[in-house]
């Protein structure tokens, strides 16, 4: 990781080498080995996160234009491009193998190889360094002071404490040695970052397992439909509202809605587009309305065989294709209704209108086998008043609306929920608490005097470096000292070496 | 038209002529350096160069330019300010269309821009980021002029808030994204060819880097607060939408550049080329709404 190349490792003969490690494992250990080595190397990680990000971009392009332009500007293409076309990127298992290799990625190399190395950084650094490998370092920094090594030790301490930094030290021969740090939690803020990505893609698989989501859920105002999909829900709507600008564009569609579980009712509420409605663990959303007539057939005895609402809209009537259509399967018979309400809009096209149904009238016909040929009965009906058709008497009681509303079920929406506030926390301690490491030695010349020699773990980082240069501006001001920051690896005193 | 939509537009052809007036000083500026650079290898033979030419000192004509562009950077900042808070006060909802949208990135970049410009204390950068926020500024006057006019929304944009820092996330984004571009295009100008008057490659390095800290956070806010608000919208977090699917391919692009930069080996010159990748990925995001068709194909374009 990043501190390895700055901190020279002692060597103890009596670590095993890898070759008498290997020797020492079996083919299962081996196996699991190079898994492992795979899984946590942050060069794989790089190649797996670039494959998805090309498939995200093949699977993004499949939605626009761009295939289609370069099956024209080279026709050799177009049977690529229809095969580009015709994959359904998102919905494949290389997609879906790829994420699943990259969770186990974020697992083995984002966390878990990680945690020895950063648990000895924060919790054990290693106090002691050398002069060659602090003078040794681009920026360095250098002053004498009369005072004792304590004295001096104190000042430091105290600047580095003013600007958060957590100082431990160690006696080494008449030598202090300083290592200081700041932000050293924030080290750990990828863990919950890549935590987070994890739980994403354990919730996505969970949804697509589990969720549910209808497109088309219509029920009539003062109608109770259940939810179905394995659930006790079901939903009453109690009004639909819409309201509209001058120019005739919507201005607001509402749903007043019942939820019950089972008999229970759960919540009231309304659901409108961009304001759904969650009750027991379902949500609703406004998409549609339309219109629809109650009918009350009987039979010609008064057996009810149908009371109830019948959406219109879903079909179109041959006679007026303005005006809204609707089909009603009488249960226990063989009739079918044909119901054709007036037009709503007669400005509209008035030349389809070859019907001319007054606003309170429907038109029915009734369909049977029965009825073969021309003898269909037909009728225009209006309100309450029982008509014949064939072995049916129909009612028409009168015009309604009914609401067309989305319901979803996606299970383990925390996890989204926690993920999201994991991911963003992580990424601030990521970026905006960066791990901030100093070393210095700071020893005595002669009686009275005592000499700093101090640098920054901030290889190629210049902010880091620029964070150090600030601090020892800080701590010149403080103590009157005057303090000679080298840019440059002072190479008179030779190669890095363990002093 | 109405007072305050005009008074917002008079101040975007303000933020232009200062974005025309950077651009030449910048540009002028670098170009400038480059001789300074030149004739103190001549004379001073280098030692001590660096730190001169870092530093945003008083000097020479060059330099002059360079104190130029800076102001003329911060009253383009200080005009989109107000073109973009008139424009909003006037619209009363989020941004809605390219027009919108694109206001908003001139001022996130010239502000991102200025404020590294003045951390890191260098003003090289500028000569390439202060022409992209020029060159979005032209797009903006490329743009009909009936997207300046003030309609109500359709009813699925209607969820203000959310859809303000959704959109306005992404925005500020992109734009931290170009910062990092610009500063990847002159790392790499600077392994070519170490031109004395290029920041050090540390710095550029660091400067992108920083510029991610920013775009990869909000970029990642973006895609949280678009599902919130698509499940408002359409009773879906997330449908594989073209436009989703590009913001989440972006956000690939700079979870790549973040690793590369533990890798010795890659980091440095690899991730320069990656942040030089992600800025055409951004664009090709940004302008996507000409490519692509679903649920985002609104917005007057
Ligand atoms: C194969 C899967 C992955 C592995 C093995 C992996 C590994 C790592 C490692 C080891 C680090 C730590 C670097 C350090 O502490 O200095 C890291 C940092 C990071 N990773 Fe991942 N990662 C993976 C997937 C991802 C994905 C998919 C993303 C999101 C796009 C991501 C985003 C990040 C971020 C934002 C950082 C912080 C970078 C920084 O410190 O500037 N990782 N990753």
């Amino acid at each position: 990781m990043v501190d390895v190349p700055n901190q020279p490792t002692p060597t103890t003969g009596d670590r095993p080498t890898r070759a008498r490690r290997r020797a020492a494992e079996g083919p299962f250990d081996l196996i699991v080995g190079s898994v492992w080595r795979f899984f946590a190397s942050v060069r794989v990680a790089i190649w797996m996160i670039g494959f998805l990000t090309l498939l995200t971009l093949i699977g993004t392009l499949r939605g626009s234009v761009v295939p289609e332009h370069i099956g024209e500007a080279v026709p050799a293409l177009q049977p690529l491009v229809d095969a580009w076309y015709g994959w359904n990127t998102f919905g494949s298992g290389l997609y879906a193998a790829t994420m699943a290799m990259i969770a186990i990625g974020i697992i083995i190399g984002g966390m878990l190889n990680r945690i020895p190395g950063l648990w000895a950084t924060i919790v054990r650094p290693t106090i002691t360094t050398t002069r060659g490998f602090l003078r040794g370092t681009a920026p360095h920094a250098t002053t004498q002071a009369d005072t004792p090594v304590q004295a001096l030790l104190a000042d430091l301490t105290q600047t580095l404490k003013r600007r958060r930094y957590r100082v431990v030290t160690e006696q080494v021969g008449e030598d202090v040695h300083v290592y200081a740090d700041r932000n050293r939690w924030g080290k750990l803020g990828t863990f919950p970052f890549h935590i987070a990505l994890v739980m994403v893609v354990i919730g996505g698989i969970l949804v697509t397992q589990f969720g549910f989501r209808d497109l088309q859920f219509v029920v009539a105002e003062g109608q109770t439909v259940a939810v179905g999909n394995d659930s006790d829900l079901s939903v009453r709507l109690n009004r639909f509202t819409d309201v509209y600008y001058a120019d005739g564009t919507p201005a607001e569609y509402r749903s007043d809605v019942t939820v019950f579980d089972g008999d229970d009712e759960l919540v009231s509420g309304s659901v409108q587009p961009n304001h759904p409605l969650e009750a027991g663990g379902v949500t609703l959303y406004q998409s549609g309305f339309g219109y629809n007539v109650s009918l009350l057939v009987t039979d010609r005895v008064g057996n009810e065989l149908y009371t109830g609402a019948v959406t219109l809209g879903e079909y179109q009537a041959s006679d007026n294709p303005d005006a809204p259509a609707g089909l009603l399967a009488v249960p226990g018979t063989n009739y079918t209704l044909n119901i054709i309400a007036s037009d709503r809009d007669p400005e509209n096209q008035p030349e389809l209108d070859t019907m001319g149904l007054a606003s309170q009238e429907i038109y029915i016909q009734a369909r049977s086998p029965d009825f073969p040929g021309t003898v269909t009965p037909t009728a225009v009906i209006t309100p309450n008043q029982p008509t014949n058709f064939g072995d049916l008497v129909v009612t028409f009681q009168r015009y309604g609306t009914y609401s067309v509303l989305q319901i979803a079920y996606y299970p383990a929406l925390w996890l989204f929920g926690a993920a999201a506030v994991l991911g963003v926390g992580g990424l601030i301690a990521i970026f905006y608490f960066p791990h901030r490491r100093i070393r210095a030695i700071v020893s005595p010349v002669g009686a009275n005097r005592s000499a700093l020699l101090i640098a920054p773990l901030a290889r190629r980082d210049w902010s880091g470096k620029r964070d150090f240069v600030l601090l020892l501006e800080a701590f010149r001001d403080a103590t009157g000292t005057a303090v000679t920051i080298r840019d440059e690896p002072d190479r008179s005193a030779g190669p890095a070496s363990i002093a | 038209m109405d007072t305050l939509v005009r008074l917002s537009f008079y101040f975007f052809t303000a933020t232009t002529l200062a974005l025309i007036g950077a651009t030449i000083c910048y540009i002028a500026f670098g170009v400038g350096f480059l001789r300074i650079a030149r004739g103190q290898v001549q004379t001073a033979g280098g030692q001590g160069m660096t730190s001169s030419v870092t530093s945003l000192g008083t000097g020479p004509a060059p330099l002059a330019f360079g104190r130029f562009a800076t102001t003329l950077g911060w009253f383009a900042v200080l005009f989109q300010g107000m073109a973009v808070l008139f424009r909003f006060s006037a619209t009363r909802h989020g941004p809605t269309n390219m027009y919108d949208f694109s206001l908003i990135f001139v001022f996130a970049l010239a502000l991102i821009y200025m404020l590294m410009e003045r951390y890191y204390r260098v003003r090289q950068v500028g000569a390439i980021v202060i022409p992209v926020a020029l060159l979005m500024a032209l797009y903006i006057w490329s743009l009909p002029a009936w997207m300046r006019e003030v309609n109500p929304v359709i009813p699925a944009l209607q969820s203000a808030p959310i859809m303000w820092f959704h959109v306005g996330s992404a925005i500020a984004a992109y734009a931290a994204f170009s910062v990092a571009f610009g500063a990847a295009v002159l790392y790499l100008i600077g392994e070519r060819k170490r031109f004395t008057w290029l920041p050090s490659a540390d710095l550029l390095d660091d400067l992108g880097y920083r510029s991610v800290t920013i775009g990869f956070p909000l970029l990642t806010m973006t895609l949280i607060l678009g599902a919130i608000w698509a499940n408002d919208a359409w009773g879906a977090y997330w449908q594989w939408d073209p436009k989703e699917t590009a913001a989440l391919f972006l956000w690939l692009v700079y979870g790549v550049y973040l690793h590369t930069r533990t890798l010795r080996g890659i980091r440095g010159r690899g991730s320069a080329w990656i942040l030089i990748v992600g800025f055409f990925a951004m664009l090709f995001v940004y302008y996507g709404n000409y490519l692509f068709d679903g649920l985002h194909a609104y917005g007057g374009v």
